[in-house]
């Protein structure tokens, strides 16, 4: 089962794409203080053993790419609701 | 021969045999192979702890806690990125950039930690780009065993032999290893890319997408890379200088270290601690001590003995038979305990009467260190990549490694003859 979410459209730009089998997330910060919140979300992956289950990109002006992989989408998208990027989650 | 010297034997050889098939982890059965020699009598404690190199060990723990600190600040993905830029997003040529970037590091840090700090931005790359990440793996691999042949601190054989040999200094590595080891680099990763040309195509959107990247914003803490790149910049010119300042090698590391340490605080002092390899120290504890029992005992006299009537005492076969043994044999066995049992050996020989040891030192560390290239088992990165690589739905095959890598090993040391032959046998 799959999360539905919704964000503060003034603060977060969020688009997701299909990848493959993945799921490829762009987006926009525009409030910069927002940096170290997303940083955190990598980091929360980047400390597990899993080397693949988010690919993330840093582009200027606060624009990101993280590719998610398919079976790590959920917990993706728990992490930006724990780290106050998402306004709400509910399973769909 | 003395019964103590059969029951060194026999323990040494059970001991090898379970290393081998790796049924259980290497460092127990190394120390529970160095303790049975005590216990048995083979060896009292203090002559094995006599035995043990303490300068290997401070080296390596030195260089770890320099590693631990500086991989916390993402400089290893800044570089990746940056030359993967540098390159115009190109695969084939990230590829050459990934392994020879890989090379280097190897060169001035521990394989096995160089690869883990590259396999992460690999899968990245690679997955931004969408080609198989498996030949920068074995690029990858195949460069970490190279580049670490080419300096005194780039692989553990290399360590033993400038803490165990006090002519075999930094400089003399830099001045012996590092040319042939970059020629044969260039050689190996030139060969994998004409392998690999067909599978590294990409789109020019693909491509765009990656040239688009802020490496910069990967350098998470700035403060902390001043400080960690002063402690390295500081430890690599200690190296050189070591012999000139009369001060081992494993001072210069721990005093980098501690040095990093100092600038840093102790918040990264329990961080740093925790990731030094302690299963790897206690291995080479193991095996000093496993090896002692040998030498005590007079076994290795017996086989330098052997070998050298093998050889007439000539220097040239015995160099060029010390290079392909030691390659054939860590293509399929742990060359740790190889160039453990090797160096006493070489030692002896010396006393039987060859009088120039210097080739025969290169001869074993080029082959020691460059025969990990022939198999998927033959060095540790080799295992560590391949394990990450399985678990990340990549699997490297024996086979498949053999297949390229193998040929690729014989091939450097035909070089290597070549160049031990023209550079100190004629």
């Amino acid at each position: 089962m799959r999360v539905e979410y919704s964000y503060d459209k003034k603060l977060i730009e969020l688009k997701e794409v299909l990848n493959g089998n993945d799921i490829e997330f762009f987006i926009t910060l525009f409030n910069s203080d927002l940096k170290k919140n997303l940083m955190k979300v990598r980091q929360y992956f980047d400390d597990n053993k899993v080397l693949t289950d988010i690919h993330y990109y840093i582009h200027p002006n606060n624009h990101y790419q993280v590719i998610v992989r398919n079976d790590f989408y959920n917990e993706f998208i728990i992490q930006l609701f724990t780290q106050q990027l998402l306004k709400e989650i509910k399973w769909s | 021969m003395s019964t103590q010297a059969i029951i060194a034997i026999g323990v040494f050889l059970i001991t090898y045999a379970f290393i081998v098939t790796e049924k259980i982890h290497r460092t127990i059965i190394a120390m529970a192979g160095g303790i049975i020699m005590v216990l048995l009598g083979v060896v009292g404690q203090e002559r094995a702890l006599h035995h043990i190199d303490f300068n290997t060990l401070g080296l390596l723990t030195g260089m770890m806690i320099i590693v631990a600190i500086t991989a916390e600040t993402g400089l290893f993905k800044y570089i990746a990125i940056w030359a993967a830029k540098k390159v115009k997003g190109h695969p084939l040529n990230i590829l050459l950039v990934l392994g020879v970037i890989t090379a280097l590091g190897s060169a001035f840090l521990d394989n096995v930690t160089t690869v883990l700090l590259m396999v992460p931005v690999t899968f990245s790359i690679t997955r931004q780009l969408r080609v198989n990440p498996i030949p920068f793996l074995i690029t990858e691999v195949i460069a970490s065993n190279i580049g670490g042949t080419s300096t005194l601190i780039g692989d553990p054989p290399n360590i033993m032999l400038g803490s165990a040999v006090k002519e075999l200094t930094f400089m003399a590595f830099i001045n012996n290893l590092t040319a042939i080891s970059f020629f044969i680099l260039l050689i190996n990763v030139g060969i994998l890319a004409f392998i690999y040309r067909k599978q590294l195509q990409t789109s020019t959107e693909l491509k765009a997408s990656l040239m688009d990247l802020d490496e910069k914003e990967e350098i998470t803490d700035k403060k902390l890379l001043t400080k960690s790149l002063t402690a390295l910049f500081l430890t690599i010119i200690g190296f050189f200088l070591h012999q000139l300042l009369h001060i081992e090698t494993a001072t210069v590391a721990l005093a980098g270290a501690f040095l990093l340490l100092l600038l840093t605080g102790e918040d990264y002092l329990d961080k740093s601690f925790s990731k030094i390899e302690w299963t790897t120290i206690f291995f080479f504890i193991g095996l000093f001590v496993l090896v002692s029992g040998l030498i005590e005992t007079g076994v290795i006299s017996l086989l330098a003995n052997y070998s050298v009537h093998l050889t007439g005492g000539d220097v040239a076969s015995t160099s060029i038979l010390i290079l392909w043994v030691s390659a054939i044999a860590s293509a399929f066995i742990d060359n740790i305990p190889f160039v453990a049992t090797m160096i006493p050996m070489i030692k002896d020989m010396g006393e039987l009467g060859i009088q120039n040891l210097e080739p025969l030192w290169w001869s074993l560390s080029l082959g020691a260190c460059l025969g990990g290239n022939g198999t998927l088992i033959g060095a540790s990165a080799n295992v560590i990549v391949a394990g990450l690589a399985a678990k990340e739905g990549h699997p490297i095959t024996f086979g498949k490694f053999l297949l390229i890598a193998f040929p690729l090993m014989i091939l450097s040391i035909v070089i290597c003859t070549f160049y031990i032959y023209l550079r100190y046998l004629i």
